[in-house]
């Protein structure tokens, strides 16, 4: 039981081992918790091929921990290469993650119950309703699905804008922050190149 | 006599320091300037509602604390000094930049909290702790790598991290996130009754579940 108050399970396929949060325990009744149970169950009882999928997802991050030495090597390329190799996967992740979820869903004996326990778990989580991307189907169309009408308009998805500006703002403000100081170090020591001062400036490293 | 040259190498590579520091913690409040919450009275609204404005905020909030860290990799790349001759100059702007950004998206979980009074920091501080110990430990432990792949790189490096990564990952796959997360004090033995459930539960659903204390 993890001490955490968002109401969370998970299973740990590789280990046969099921976890739940202190939240899911607080926001669930008996019968909703065994249903989420059983969902995590089910992943326990996944066939081989997607274990070994779920294991190469896992290993085949540790290449990125030469991602310094690779940019060392192959410069901008390799920190593009990098990225590109990062993005694909994550497709590759997603889509297997469906599978993986679709698979478990399977493993859940009432599915009413099921989808009122994720009802108990949005609501506690406050996460939406209608979320439009990631691995699980959106709660509203799952509960209409199981023939469970909720008792809460169809809500709008959530602003994907937002936090894509605010991510893109604040890397641009510090990018051309960084690179503006960069440039008046060049240009000042470009001025005095002799300087003590000038190269004080550049950090005590001339530019080349 | 002073060594002028040596001072002011000192002075300017620390305003170097404190002007990058300076541009990530602009760019931190920036972002979650951005990113609100957009509606102020949280409490009047319904959860589906309240979820739909306050999910951008939270996944933003994170995804920005991570951005930020990444800017304090390239900082020293771009402001001057290369990371080998100032390893610390990283370190110094990765740190900054991650401690800005999450001491912020605390006063904005506290905000988009429905009743921001009640709002436990410290709990949430340690929930956060729990579930990146738990589902993240390899996904830190690679990270962590990676940054220090930036500040001693070459292949002993690699030679070192890589079999680390490996290790790590197999750790957690076996599950020894949750048994350090209950050494820690994160996590604990499910309640007798819980486990009987599960027990119940995977007798019926014919999976592979390994009971443990």
């Amino acid at each position: 039981m993890i001490e955490w108050e968002y109401a969370n399970a998970l299973a740990l396929s590789m280990a046969g081992r099921v976890a739940v949060t202190r939240g899911a325990i607080d926001a669930l009744d008996r019968e909703q918790l065994g249903s989420v149970i059983d969902h995590e169950l089910g992943h326990l009882a996944e066939p081989r091929h997607t274990r070994r999928v779920r294991l190469a997802r896992l290993t085949v991050v540790i290449p990125f921990v030469a991602l310094g030495p690779i940019v060392d090597t192959f410069g901008l390329w390799g920190l593009g290469l990098t990225f590109v190799g990062v993005i694909l996967m994550s497709g590759i992740a997603r889509r297997v993650g469906r599978s993986m979820e679709e698979h478990a869903n399977g493993h859940s004996e009432d599915p009413e119950v099921y989808t009122r326990a994720l009802e108990a778990i949005y609501r506690a989580n406050d996460a939406p309703g209608i979320l439009g991307t990631g691995v699980h189907p959106n709660l509203y169309d799952r509960m209409i699905a199981a023939g469970v009408t909720p008792d809460w308009p169809r809500p709008l998805p959530p602003s994907r804008w937002r936090p894509r500006l605010a991510m893109v703002a604040a890397l641009l403000i510090a990018g051309f922050g960084i690179g503006f100081l960069r440039l008046i170090a060049y240009v000042v020591t470009s001025m005095a190149p002799e300087a003590s001062w000038a190269a004080a400036l550049w950090g005590g490293v001339q530019p080349g | 006599m002073a060594d002028w040259p040596r001072v002011l190498l000192v002075i300017s590579t620390l305003s170097q320091v404190f002007a990058v520091a300076a541009m990530v913690i602009v760019a931190s409040l920036v972002s979650f300037a951005i990113l609100g919450p957009s509606k102020r009275d949280m409490k009047r609204l319904d959860w589906p509602e309240r979820a739909r404005h306050t999910w951008p905020a939270r996944t933003g909030g994170t995804l920005t604390m991570l951005g930020l860290s990444m800017i304090g990799i390239l900082a020293p790349i771009l402001s001057g000094p290369t990371r080998l001759e100032r390893p610390w100059l990283e370190i110094l702007c990765v740190g900054t930049g991650w401690l800005f950004a999450t001491r912020l998206r605390l006063v904005q979980e506290r905000r988009l909290q429905p009743d921001p009074d009640a709002f436990d920091r410290r709990q949430f501080k340690r929930g956060r702790r729990a579930w990146l110990i738990v589902q993240y430990l390899q996904s830190l432990v690679i990270i962590g790598l990676m940054f220090l792949g930036f500040v001693f790189p070459g292949l002993p490096f690699v030679l070192i991290a890589v079999p680390i990564a490996a290790v790590v990952v197999l750790f957690a796959m076996r599950g020894g996130g949750i048994d350090l997360a209950k050494k820690l004090g994160y996590a604990s033995d499910a309640p007798e009754w819980l486990r009987e459930l599960v027990q119940e539960r995977s007798e019926t659903s014919g999976s592979r579940f390994a009971p443990s204390t």
